[in-house]
């Protein structure tokens, strides 16, 4: 068979031949795939909140509150308040801003954290995404409760080790933490009125966060001597 | 016709003498850095020096004799320098298998891949202190503190402490130059009690180092001012108009610069020919040093600065030639 | 000599689309970062290579010279966003670290060269044959490419950890490793073929 002539009838009618069985193919295509991108694009979302938190099974979570830019997921087991999981940042990372989701259980106390999004220096800043939750010296953050730890560096007098040779990230994280922390404990009013478990734990939280106000004098003064 | 024109000035390969006496008093000039950092790091600094000097000879020598089949040219002393010139660069309390690495990368990769002395277009011995900082950062930025004459013990247990750089980037990525108290003075600056690459610390140091190779004319001022104006009025402007930015005389008394510019930048292989040439190319890296200290991934940007400017040599000495600027030089 | 054989193993040494023809370097120095992620390159090259060079061989006649360019690239594109849209359903995971790379099989020099310089010229066997040769090539060079990357940089190889990670040399994880590695392992090939 030869190879068919350049005119406009036979350019025209093969080109749109072409196009025509292949739209149609990545039509049917688009379809098959289109739930399961769906699910796993939402999975990825739900799993990067329950990831954080102390319980992993059967948890729903509330409407997202916004606290200037952090995030706020309170999560259920049926009715039972368990915790949260916030998305929290800081502008000033080494290069810039970084997005965390921390998870809290009821008593404010850490339980996890994942790094979402982050452009730290490879094997300085970037570190991480793992540093704060290795069992090793003072660097593990996670058991920590944001109330009772002073959540600064060893090196300006706090009680978490620094990423070694990035401090600018490590004050970061804590920083990241810390407006977390503030965010949850700042509970809302709709909060307050979905349960008696719900209540108790906002009270707990309210008076924690007054109590940190006093604390966090210290470690300022301490800096200056470094 | 156009690339018969350029010529380049020594170390060519065979004029072995020449090369040789250069490379030695660039080998002279280094030595009161070298006392300055022996007094304050100890035997760390000694071990590094020992371990990359013979690292980089042993290395060239291997090199040449079995992958390259030729006769091994170590007896130019530049293979000394360049693993002079990388011990400098590094913290002394560096594990001695990473200073190994960044002999064989400075030689190997840096050097030997390219053709060996005056054919490699980056200097060697930054090119495996690049690798180094890329590679293993944590090691490579955790400097000891140095402790003057009580430093001389296993160098292992030294104390760490930021760098003065560490703090001013800290400074301006915070927008608060109230951190900038922590600078240490200025004088303990130019005497080298700082923390940094053993062989960067001492400002005082490096620049008579810098005026015996003047003097000997060994190179010639052209980069070394070019880079250390460009610094100071880049910097200074950065000062006058970002908050948090450090004053230009922290940008010139720390970190590698004085080491980069009067040691690091001038090398003959990979500079520039012409005087003005060598003008532009000390005015990028100075621009370049003080855009990365401000803004880039590492508190430190001389020695990406060079290697920047080395890749664009070529360029400048394809555009400036030697004879249309020859009077200019004279004024 | 035995053609279709000599077709397959084209592809291998002699014509390798990395060492040999220098093609694709775009995605052979972004994705080599582990062993595993090059060969997920490499293997979704493989099935686009081999399904264009079959379809392109196919319509080799009825598609007029003047418009070929066209048609083969939506004929190409179709089997990568096909790959593309798989991915993403069912291997979320590794679409997110080859992210860009996969749409960018596209404009990968190899797939349109081969469908030009052999497809377009030769019958529906051999172009499948000449698909697989090359996208194998392919293949096992990034697969190699990773191995060293990921072996030096992080000390494993597949991810099974060969020695401790403290000797990795982060460098090689990151991009100017991989035209370091590439180089050397290029300068090796040509070495050992000659």
């Amino acid at each position: 068979m030869k190879r068919l002539e350049s005119n406009l009838q036979n350019m025209v009618l093969s080109l749109t031949l072409v196009a025509l069985v292949t739209a149609a193919l990545l039509g049917g295509m688009y379809v098959l795939t289109e739930e399961p991108i769906r699910l796993s694009k939402e999975n990825k979302q739900v799993q990067a909140k329950v990831e954080v938190l102390p319980v992993q099974e059967g948890v729903t979570f509330a409407e997202a509150e916004d606290h200037d830019g952090v995030k706020v997921y309170r999560a259920y087991v049926g009715d039972e308040f368990i915790g949260a999981a916030v998305e929290t940042f800081d502008p000033n990372g080494f290069n810039g801003r970084f997005s965390l989701m921390i998870g809290f259980d009821k008593e404010g106390v850490i339980t996890g954290y994942k790094v979402l999004e982050q452009n730290e220096t490879p094997g300085l800043g970037a570190n991480m995404v793992e540093w704060f939750r290795t069992d090793k010296g003072k660097q593990n953050v996670i058991g920590l409760d944001p109330v009772k730890t002073n959540m600064t560096v060893s090196k300006d007098g706090g009680d978490v080790d620094a990423i070694t040779a990035a401090t600018i990230t490590s004050r970061a994280f804590l920083r990241a933490i810390d407006r977390a922390y503030k965010a949850y404990a700042d509970q809302p009013k709709v909060e307050a009125q979905s349960g008696a478990t719900a209540l108790s734990g906002a009270t707990v939280l309210e008076e924690k966060a007054e109590a940190e106000v006093v604390e966090e004098v210290e470690p300022e003064k301490v800096e200056s001597n470094e | 016709m156009a690339k018969q024109l350029i010529v380049n000035p020594a170390p060519h390969a065979h004029s072995g003498d020449s090369v040789r006496k250069n490379m030695l008093n660039v080998i002279i000039a280094l030595v009161p850095a070298f006392a300055v950092s022996l007094w304050a790091f100890g035997w760390g600094a000694l071990m590094v020096t020992a371990t990359s000097v013979a690292a980089c000879v042993l290395f060239e020598w291997l090199i040449a004799k079995y992958i390259m089949k030729q006769q091994p040219t170590i007896c130019d002393l530049s293979a000394v320098l360049t693993g002079l010139l990388l011990a400098f660069n590094l913290p002394s309390n560096m594990p001695l298998w990473i200073v190994i690495i960044g002999a064989l990368v400075a030689i190997g990769v840096g050097k030997m891949t390219f053709g060996g002395l005056g054919q490699n277009p980056f200097n060697p011995a930054l090119v495996g202190r690049v690798f180094l900082l890329i590679s293993f950062p944590v090691q490579m930025t955790t400097w000891p503190r140095p402790l003057g004459f009580a430093s001389a013990m296993p160098f292992v247990d030294a104390e760490t402490g930021a760098t003065p750089l560490a703090a001013m980037k800290e400074a301006i990525k915070a927008g608060d130059a109230g951190l900038l108290d922590k600078l240490p003075d200025l004088w303990d600056m130019a005497i080298g009690m700082i923390g940094g690459s053993f062989g960067e610390i001492s400002a005082i140091a490096l620049v008579i180092g810098g005026i015996y190779l003047l003097c000997t004319k060994t190179i010639t001022w052209h980069i070394p001012v070019s880079i250390l104006c460009t610094v100071a009025l880049v910097s200074g402007i950065f000062y006058l108009t970002i908050p948090g930015a450090a004053a230009p005389q922290y940008h010139l008394l720390t970190g590698g610069l004085l080491l980069g510019a009067i040691f690091m930048a001038t090398d003959y292989v990979t500079s520039p020919m012409t005087p003005w040439g060598q003008i532009i190319y000390g005015i990028g890296i100075g621009v370049i040093v003080v855009v990365i200290r401000t803004w880039g991934a590492y508190p430190e940007g001389v020695s990406f600065a060079i290697l920047i400017m080395n890749a664009v040599t070529p360029l400048l000495n394809m555009y400036i030639r030697p004879k249309r600027f020859g009077e200019k030089k004279k004024a | 000599m035995n053609k279709p054989l000599e077709v397959l193993t084209n592809g291998f040494i002699k014509e390798n689309p990395t060492f040999g023809l220098v093609l694709g370097m775009c995605p052979t120095l972004a994705t080599t970062t582990s062993a595993i992620n090059g060969m997920s390159m490499g293997l979704a090259t493989l099935f686009v290579l081999v399904c264009s060079n079959v379809v392109i061989s196919l319509l080799r006649n009825l598609i007029p010279d003047k418009v070929h360019i066209p048609a083969y690239i939506v004929v190409i594109a179709t089997f990568v966003t096909m790959v593309q849209l798989t991915m993403q359903a069912y291997l979320p995971a590794l679409y997110e670290t080859l992210g860009l790379f996969i749409p960018l099989i596209v404009v990968n020099c190899i797939v349109l060269g081969r469908a030009e310089a052999f497809a377009a010229k030769n019958g529906v066997g051999l172009s499948a044959l000449d698909g697989i040769g090359m996208g194998l090539g392919f293949t096992i060079a990034l697969t190699i490419l990773g191995c060293i990357r990921e072996l030096l940089g992080t000390g494993c190889a597949f991810g099974l950890h060969i020695y401790s990670d403290v000797y990795g040399m982060l460098l090689f994880v990151l991009a100017p490793g991989a035209f370091i590695a590439l180089a050397y392992l290029m300068a090796l090939v040509n070495k050992l073929r000659k």
